[in-house]
């Protein structure tokens, strides 16, 4: 390991200290983020009349960033509460339609009465139970709910559906009331950083390999010591942190935005926004799906290394980086399952199972597999060519 | 200490760039004459483990030339090399220090000396991309240096170099060669008429001469023209 990190500090200087990869960072960065804040201000910057949870009212002048501190607050008033019947009994108490659709109603007509925007979510649900939310939102009776009314939607077996409701039983019920309108716009936005991931670690890996030879330091770097099956391995490292760095930055800029515009609560049951019946919560959603697309771009950032050794140009590499966005838009097939449509919700979604050795995988399952292989397969393929291209001799 | 060359051939396809070439070099400088395209680059590779000979072997002392001991103590300075633009010469120097192993104390220590040595002491700390080109091959023969070599293989190392540049740098080999296998190939005479100790002349690919040289002859040139008289400069 002499000089490992040495060298690997060196490796991720040549890869990051480039304008280029930084402006494009930032270009698609304030994208996603663009993306990912709400699509109008629906309460402008203004003069608003605030009504305290007393019943006071004061007359303030807010900003667009007070504007969204007092929403974001307000959408979490109800956050924490168990959804059983004193829940929806108190929903009904505290909203009513008129108020709702009075003309002048602005900010402080929910802050105020207690009730906040939950009724964008909730406003259906008035005259619900928690039995009844479930049917509506929630797992596996959600699903059948939606089968019958779209016939075609879905099509489990048996078989299947006694393993999505075998999994639900350990999904606490009552639901647990979190705003979710934050995972929502992270669920819509981050299939644009997927989409845009290929291309951004081809421009950030494509120079890893050919880099050496386009500035005629190869044959200086390969006299060296270290210069073949060490460096090589360095290499690979800083490549595959590079493209796990890559999907970090893309992830953080869709869930800054979307926390600070919407706030979202890590204890939330997916079950809020999603007909699912993974037991899991909207923190470890987050953090599948980091795994997932962390997976992903290096499985993309392997293919580019690969090209790019293979043929010693950095353009073949970035050429290669179109291939998985060519797959997600072109590969045509409901069941087909690309990367796109897994980070369109598919992972987490209830559907059907991939059958092995008569065992039941699920799309999250299958998903992190498929991704796992992929990645370790292009980065050992990049291992042997660089071996056979440097240490036995071209 | 010896460098063992037997039988080393590469071919390319329509091309015998190195055909049958055998040698054995000691300590000193090795001056490498022949005209462009007489296969001394070629050589020069494929004895730094860069080119994979269609036949043939080089081992110094018994190490192979394949092998991460033979690199552990092969200075090589190649005809044509770049640079990173963003790199200062100390980065350079450091970053290739790393390669040959060096630990970064001594990489540090050892890169300051001969940056002193190449006069770039005070560009040390300079983007690369600012230097001429003369100071960008004082700084590869700097590199050629950091693992204290004891095969040192430099292929035209005074291109670019001014002429008091090329004094100072014949004199720096001639003081390495006392305990370093020193290969040198040039096409220009003058750069080892007076300091090397054995002289090799290739053409076509092989080898035609391979004699220690008196370093008080005076009639290199005359020799060589006698040899390539007849071949493209």
């Amino acid at each position: 390991m002499k000089n490992f990190w040495t060298l690997f500090r060196y490796e991720m200087r040549k890869i990051w200290k480039r304008p280029l990869l930084w402006g494009l960072l930032a270009l698609l960065s304030f994208f996603l983020a663009n993306e990912s804040k709400p699509f109008t201000p629906d309460y402008p910057p203004g003069t608003y009349i605030l009504v305290e949870k007393d019943g006071s009212e004061t007359t303030r002048s807010l900003s667009f960033l007070e504007v969204f501190r007092l929403k974001r607050e307000a959408a979490h008033a109800l956050d924490g509460q168990k959804m059983d019947e004193s829940f929806f009994q108190a929903l009904r108490e505290t909203m009513s339609y008129p108020q709702m659709s009075a003309p002048d109603f602005h900010i402080d007509s929910y802050i105020f009465r207690g009730v906040p925007p939950i009724y964008i979510t909730l406003w259906r649900y008035l005259e619900l139970t928690p039995d009844a939310y479930y049917h509506n939102n929630g797992g596996v009776l959600a699903y059948l709910a939606t089968k019958a009314e779209v016939p075609d939607y879905g099509d489990l077996t048996d078989e299947e559906l006694e393993y999505w409701s075998e999994m639900e039983e350990n999904v606490e019920l009552p639901y647990t009331f979190y705003d979710t309108a934050g995972m929502l716009k992270f669920a819509q936005t981050i299939y644009y950083a997927e989409l845009l991931l290929p291309l951004v670690v081809g421009v950030c890996l494509c120079v890893l390999f050919p880099r050496d030879r386009r500035e005629r330091l190869d044959g200086v770097v390969f006299s060296a010591k270290h210069g073949r099956g060490r460096l090589g391995a360095v290499k690979l490292a800083a490549g595959a942190v590079s493209a796990v760095a890559v999907a970090a930055i893309l992830f953080c800029s869709v869930l800054g935005t979307c926390l600070f515009f919407h706030g979202i609560c890590l204890d939330a049951p997916i079950q809020l926004y999603r007909t699912s019946s993974f037991p899991i919560t909207v923190g470890q959603e987050l953090l599948l799906t980091f795994l997932a697309l962390a997976l992903y771009s290096l499985l993309s950032g392997g293919l580019v290394m690969l090209v790019s050794l293979v043929a010693l140009d950095s353009i073949a590499g970035l050429a290669a980086a179109l291939v998985p966005v060519l797959i997600d838009l072109f590969w045509s097939g409901s069941d087909a399952i690309t990367p796109l449509r897994m980070f369109e919700g598919k992972m987490f979604q209830i559907d059907n199972l991939v059958k092995i050795g008569g065992h039941l995988f699920n799309y999250l399952q299958a998903t992190l597999f498929v991704l796992s292989v992929g990645a370790v397969l292009f980065l050992v393929l990049c291992g042997l060519f660089w071996r056979q291209w440097t240490v036995s001799g071209r | 200490m010896e460098l063992t060359v037997l039988n080393l051939s590469k071919h390319y396809k329509d091309k015998k760039a190195v055909d049958g070439v055998s040698l054995r070099l000691t300590e000193g400088i090795n001056g490498l004459l022949g005209a462009n395209g007489a296969g001394k680059t070629t050589l020069m590779r494929i004895l730094c483990g860069i080119l994979k000979p269609t036949a043939g072997s080089v081992a110094l002392d018994g190490v192979d030339v394949f092998s991460e001991d033979y690199r552990a103590v092969l200075g090589y300075l190649p005809q044509d090399f770049g640079y990173y633009p963003d790199f200062t010469g100390l980065d350079f120097l450091l970053y290739l220090a790393a390669l040959k192993g060096l630990s970064r104390p001594h990489a540090k220590r050892k890169s300051v000396e001969l940056l002193e040595l190449v006069g770039l002491a005070d560009v040390g700390k300079k983007k690369i991309k600012t230097y001429s080109g003369g100071m960008r091959q004082r700084l590869g023969i700097a590199q050629a240096l950091l693992n204290d070599p004891r095969l040192l293989i430099v292929d035209e190392p005074t291109a670019g170099l001014d002429p008091k540049e090329r004094v100072r740098f014949r004199n720096l080999l001639a003081d390495l060669g006392k305990d370093t296998i020193v290969l040198l190939s040039t096409h220009i005479v003058s750069d080892v008429e007076h300091i090397a100790d054995h002289m090799l002349m290739m053409s076509e690919g092989h080898i035609i001469l391979d004699e220690p040289w008196d370093k008080n002859r005076t009639d290199l040139e005359q020799l060589y023209l006698e040899e390539f008289g007849g071949e493209d400069e």
